[in-house]
């Protein structure tokens, strides 16, 4: 430990400058490090990164206070992420927040006066399915309303073994049949998904491995821990071969029973087994599952086979490279060709046709060219791109050596989520792996032809999903958007031509020049080919990631696949393609899920997510919510979309608060189309979405706020009141311990009341009560 | 291979011819169309932040809005600058505006010019009303870095909470006190006064000491510019420190002895 601050500020510095250069594109990746060593950006250290980078300290300054990721005052001992993604905020997220707030007494972005807690939200932490997510440090929990105090005693507890959880029961051991494992075919998977590590996989997997080796068969059996396997909701999810026995909701406790019953001896344990919703009935596979047997997982399959981590798993399961082997014996034009006929569209929200975009890099003049994989997913709702870099990095990384030879471009970039450490780990050994197996580097598979790729951590903003912005954070700029009306194929990544595709888009590569476009073109609808991954999460049964073809229906996607509403609720809208899309309604179920008709019902596909609303989701609150994201999200640069947004969302908040007039509407809807057409990129360009689709099909949820004020779906604060139902209430007290404003008060055994003058309405007696004696009005 | 020959394209009806690489807004100004326009400076490079240059450009059946001060006219394109959607357009950003800064003139008088009514029906981003001035445009960026080099002004932050600011909102070693960015500014958001023997910028967190000259012992300019341009023109040492009418007089002077 050096004492002297300064010293350690420049030993931190010389680290970072050692790893990533004294270049100014260096900027952000030397910031990530000096951040990450010293907990924050001392105004002294960005002072020595100017001079050091030869950048002004005006520019250091922008980019530090640009990016989420970076902090200028010290940070407590954990942090503590609240998500306030889409999927989290319709499962109640505002209300974590506010608990976790009074319980740890500071407000978003504030440490408390012991340096203990330092409490952040996040825009979306991409384990959407889990909502509404908290993250304290590296440990994910599924967080309940009115149950705070629990995570942050999980969290206390979360350093405990194996052998402390692990409830000792005796269960007979099957008789070892050696036989069994002569196959070579016995295998056991864990999955090691975000979703699954949330519900404590990583202790499951050593726990798993430890009964291997006491059974004496950890050689004979192939043991895994896999990426995600798409059935978030019922993680963790454990696979037993040669019988592929699907396990769900999978406990430490368990583990020893099923290594012994079902690894030794075959047999299913069937109280692990997943059970038909409301009967007795269990499936013992994955493919009779409701929620699998209605996919086609071309993409996203192969996340249960492998380990990530080992290239020799991608070579063997899932013909890994030989796409790419085919592809350097073809000439660039045919591969273009193949992708062009396949129909493929980029999968990153804009679907323009990546074949289309190839040929014009291809074409463009100026050396060198750029491919750049963009897994910045900043998609509230979405997370199907962190689940395939964390669990198949090896395809997105085929697909873009493909792209590149294609295109003819030697570099490429794969410009990655900081907040997705998993994604960023997975990658790095899949480069290093590949580099070593001679798939990247020199003379790949002696064709002649070069390429390498480097990793670039995002700085934690959503406009970096904008290809321009996302090419400025490349050369260590704030992430602003320039007008694209040269396009980046031409003139992209230091003003070279530079191709850009999403992580999804890169995955489909291999598949097309494997099995050919035509095999492709087969797949989905008239204008949009092949599958895609959604992310259904919000009020669904069924929470996870999906891949269907495209042309399925919503109603098939949310009823069949993801099983309906939860808790006998009533469906009320969908909402897809992020803060760029827009709420769908019930007479929409029918729409078949493709680029075109999602964009002409005024939604679009964006990166696939799929949030799923029920009566208690209130579509005003739920545009409002969008429009505080942009307007977080907004770079600021040009008017319509920082004050346009920042207008929108005022008059949104006038509504939920009970202020909204008759003009408002009208007023919404002016705006909205002005700051769609006056936008400089795509962000403000679509900003509009999510109040324009609410103002079209919810228009009497806007009036019911503005004319009755009310709110019918009882979430919009000012609008509602909550009372105590007298003949429900048996006095308890529980709600009167709970109750942060001490505002209910009552006699032991008879029924209480609530002061409505001290009320916050923070429903936190609702969430308490067993009862059902707490009303909202 | 870089594009060599004019473009020729239509500019409100008429045949306007555009050198390559020029934008429409430059084409504009030269045959005298007025388009509005708060963040360009013929100084500094386009930026394309206040919007309030937008045209409608038809380019065969598509038609489109893009800003004249970056947009570049590809040959046969019509450009429409002052259409009724344009005009709508240009109301509603002047309103986003007046809502931020009701108390700039040149803001007042363009939404005046639109008819746009005085109090915007708009709350936005920022200190707004309360004596706000700066409309984020970025003029004194550009200026203080492509023309004097000197880089002391930057942004902070981002969405609604973007602003102009030097590092730190301290002021900086790299402001060198020219007035350039004060100067440049279209709404009045930047102040400039000498007080004391000292140049105060209270926007930027500056304060810093005026050089007397050496011939009459006016206040003239700022020592870091003196030190400056120092830097820059070693050759202009002896006279450098002395106010522009007393150099005039110096070389005056050094001009007669040398005739004599």
């Amino acid at each position: 430990m050096i004492e002297d601050p300064g010293l350690q500020i420049d030993a931190v510095i010389d680290s970072a400058v050692a790893l990533h250069g004294s270049r100014p594109d260096s900027l952000i990746a030397v910031m990530q490090v000096v951040n990450g060593g010293l907990g924050y950006l001392p105004r002294e250290a960005l002072y020595r990164i100017s001079e050091r980078l030869k950048i002004p300290s005006s520019e250091v300054y922008h980019v530090a206070t640009f990016y989420n990721a970076f902090s200028l005052t010290p940070k407590g001992r954990h942090s503590v992420k609240v998500c306030l993604g889409t999927a989290c905020h319709v499962r109640g997220a505002p209300r974590i927040l506010d608990e976790i707030r009074r319980c740890l007494e500071i407000e978003s972005g504030e440490t408390t006066p012991d340096m203990e807690y330092t409490l952040e939200t996040v825009n979306c932490i991409g384990a959407c399915a889990l909502g509404p997510v908290v993250v304290i440090d590296q440990h994910y929990y599924r967080a309940e309303p009115g149950k705070v105090d629990k995570l942050f005693k999980a969290f206390a507890d979360s350093g405990l073994t194996v052998e402390e959880v692990r409830a000792k029961q005796e269960i007979p051991a099957e008789e070892v049949v050696q036989s069994r494992f002569d196959s070579g075919k016995v295998s056991v998977t864990v999955c090691g998904g975000t979703g699954c590590q949330a519900y404590g996989c990583e202790a499951i997997a050593i726990g798993i491995e430890e009964e291997l080796v006491r059974a004496g068969v950890r050689e004979k059996v192939r043991f895994v821990q896999t990426g995600c396997r798409g059935f978030c909701e019922k993680g963790p999810i454990i696979v037993v071969q040669p019988e592929n026995l699907f396990y769900q909701q999978v406990t430490l406790a368990d583990v020893d029973e099923i290594v012994l019953k079902s690894v030794l001896g075959g047999q299913a344990v069937e109280r692990l087994l997943y059970r038909l919703p409301g009967t007795e009935t269990t499936v013992l596979h994955e493919e009779d599952i409701p929620f699998y047997a209605h996919q086609d997982r071309i993409i996203f399959g192969d996340n249960g086979r492998i380990s990530p981590q080992i290239i020799e798993d991608y070579l063997v399961h899932c013909n890994g490279y030989e796409a790419l082997r085919k592809a350097l014996q073809m000439n660039p034009d045919s591969i273009i060709d193949e992708i062009t006929r396949s129909g493929l569209r980029g999968r990153g929200g804009g679907g323009f046709p990546t074949g289309l975009k190839w040929a014009t890099c291809r074409k463009a003049h100026g050396e060198p060219k750029y491919v750049i994989c963009n897994a910045d997913e900043g998609d509230p709702g979405a997370y199907m791109d962190r689940s395939l870099l964390e669990g198949n990095p090896h395809r997105v990384l085929e697909g873009m050596i493909i792209g590149a030879y294609a295109i003819g471009a030697n570099e490429g970039y794969v410009y990655v989520r900081n907040e997705y450490p998993l994604a960023v780990k997975h990658i790095g050994i899949a480069i290093n792996q590949a580099r070593e197996k001679g798939f990247l580097g020199r003379n790949i598979l002696n064709s002649g032809f070069d390429f390498d790729v480097k990793i670039a951590r995002g700085g934690g903003a959503f406009v970096c999903g904008e290809s321009t912005a996302l090419m400025a954070s490349l050369e260590g700029r704030a992430g602003e958007p320039r007008a694209k009306y040269i396009h980046t194929v031409d003139s992209g990544l230091w003003g070279k031509p530079s191709n850009l595709n999403n992580v999804e888009t890169w995955a489909n590569v291999p598949f097309i020049i494997t099995n050919g476009a035509d095999w492709y073109a087969s797949i989905g609808t008239e204008g949009s080919k092949g599958t895609k991954i959604f992310s259904l999460v919000g009020k669904v049964l069924n929470t996870g990631l999906v891949e269907v073809p495209m042309g399925v229906t919503l109603r098939k996607l949310i009823f069949d696949v993801g099983g309906g509403i939860p808790d006998g609720k009533r469906f009320k809208a969908v909402q897809t393609g992020g803060p760029s899309g827009g709420c769908l309604p019930e007479s929409l179920l029918d729409l078949k899920i493709d680029f075109d008709e999602l964009y002409n019902a005024g939604s679009m596909m964006g990166s696939g997510g799929l949030i799923v609303m029920d009566e208690t989701s209130c579509m005003v609150d739920v545009a409002r919510y969008f429009l505080n994201f942009l307007s977080d999200e907004s770079c600021g640069k040009c008017v319509p979309c920082r004050e346009g947004i920042a207008a929108m969302f005022n008059i949104l908040t006038d509504i939920c608060e009970g202020r909204g007039t008759k003009e408002h509407m009208p007023l919404l809807q002016e705006l909205a189309e002005a700051t769609a057409q006056g936008s400089l990129c795509a962000l403000g360009g679509s900003a509009a979405n999510p109040v324009l689709s609410t103002l079209r099909y919810f228009p009497e949820e806007y009036r019911a706020h503005i004319e009755e004020h009310k709110c019918p779906a009882k979430v919009c604060k000012a609008l509602i009141t909550f009372n105590i139902l007298a003949d429900n209430c048996t006095g308890c007290a529980a709600c009167v311990r709970k109750c942060p404003q001490k505002v209910i008060s009552g006699k032991k055994k008879e029924a209480h009341v609530i002061d409505q003058s001290g009320c916050i309405k923070c429903g936190v007696c609702f969430d308490t009560c067993r009862f059902q004696a707490i009303e909202v009005e | 291979m870089k594009e060599t020959k004019n473009i020729i394209f239509t500019l409100d009806g008429r045949e306007a011819e555009a050198r390559p690489d020029e934008t429409v807004l430059s084409v504009a100004k030269r045959l005298g169309v007025d388009i509005p326009a708060l963040c360009h400076h013929q100084a500094v490079t386009s930026y394309g932040a206040c919007r309030l240059c937008v045209v409608e450009v038809k380019k065969g059946k598509r038609t489109r809005i893009v800003t004249a001060c970056i947009y570049i006219p590809a040959d046969g394109d019509v450009v429409e600058t002052g259409n009724e959607r344009v005009n709508k357009l240009r109301r509603i950003i002047l309103e986003l505006l007046l809502a931020r800064c009701p108390e700039v003139d040149l803001i007042r008088s363009l939404a005046g010019q639109y008819g746009v009514d005085a109090s915007s029906r708009f709350r936005v981003s920022g200190s707004a009303g309360a004596g706000e001035r700066c409309i984020i445009c970025g003029l004194c960026v550009r200026v203080c870095a492509e023309v004097m080099g000197q880089h002391a002004i930057g942004y902070a932050n981002r969405g609604g909470k973007r602003m102009i600011a030097t590092p730190f909102e301290t002021q900086t070693e790299d402001c060198i006190g020219c007035g350039a960015c004060v100067f440049v500014c279209p709404t009045n958001a930047l102040h400039l006064e000498d007080i004391g023997g000292k140049r105060v910028m209270k926007e930027l967190y500056t304060s810093m000491p005026m050089m007397k000259c050496t011939g009459c012992g006016r206040e003239f300019a700022t020592e870091k510019q003196i030190e400056k341009v120092r830097h820059c023109l070693p050759a202009a040492h002896d006279k450098i420190a002395m106010c522009p009418s007393c150099r005039r007089a110096a070389f005056r002077d050094a001009a007669g002895q040398a005739l004599i």
